[in-house]
């Protein structure tokens, strides 16, 4: 498992964070589906997922001739620490918050 | 709601207007039987230097007790308790917890805006590391949870 340093630097890239997060949304996807729209040229595509992968956060799968990349759970491990644990906690809290709010104080 | 888990300076805040007076809000955060309601089971207390506890579920060696002492009491705008628990017995989820919760809750039209700032989270980085990584990103919590379910 990489260390947290390593996937924080890898992660600190905007570019390369935005690209982390269409492969997170697109479930499965080729460089060519990434590339489309991103603003970003294919080779640095290439380049982003080969370091997301290196840091354990993507995954690659041949396909014929497509290379296809997916995230991996486990690389964000490191993360999901205790902060990561409040943070889930929060925002589900918050929701109950509000509930409660509501039914007190009912417009 | 906003959510977010910034790791360079290992906070979580979640920040939202909601329709409803600080007052209302306010009795909310700090009536034992409500936070029980939408916290957890807690013996709170009122006023600076309050002691109370929160019976989160255990893990490992950790009982599950939240240690809290409130440390703002500025009602209906400003709330902070320490929450500390954990042993040093475990790793990861578990682990020592020596943190500071802090609620801010300012009139705005129609309502409150509330925020939450839970800080202090003990990073694995030294400083001098954390120093040296890129500022200022945050990952929005949904994402990472949606990810972290599957972990």
């Amino acid at each position: 498992m990489p260390d947290l340093a390593v996937l924080m630097r890898t992660l600190a890239d905007p570019t390369r964070r935005a690209l982390y997060e269409r492969v997170v949304d697109a479930g499965e996807a080729a460089v060519m589906e990434l590339t489309t729209g991103s603003g970003v040229s294919q080779p640095a595509v290439s380049q982003h997922l080969k370091a997301l992968r290196t840091a354990g956060l993507v995954a690659e799968r041949r396909e014929g001739r497509t290379t296809r990349y997916r995230a991996t759970p486990q690389g964000l491990a490191p993360l999901v620490d205790w902060i990561g644990v409040y943070g889930v906690f929060w925002a589900d809290r918050f929701a109950n918050l509000k509930s409660v709010l509501k039914e007190i104080d009912p417009k | 709601m906003t959510l977010a888990i910034d790791p360079a300076v290992r906070a979580i805040t979640v920040e939202e207007v909601v329709p409803h007076a600080p007052e209302i809000v306010w009795k909310v955060l700090t009536t034992s039987e409500l936070m029980q309601r939408w916290l957890m089971p807690n013996s709170f207390a009122p006023g600076l230097g309050a002691r109370f506890t929160i019976a989160d579920r255990p893990i490992g060696k950790w009982d599950g007790t939240v240690n809290c002492e409130i440390t703002a009491w500025d009602p209906p705008h400003e709330l902070a308790y320490t929450w500390v628990g954990g042993s040093p017995e475990n790793v990861g989820e578990g682990a020592p917890l020596d943190t500071l919760v802090t609620w801010t809750l300012t009139p705005v039209s129609g309502g409150t805006r509330l925020r939450m700032v839970h800080n202090g989270f003990r990073s694995p980085m030294n400083d001098k590391r954390r120093e040296a990584m890129t500022r200022g990103w945050t990952i929005i919590v949904p994402r990472i949870g949606k990810i972290a379910e599957q972990a």
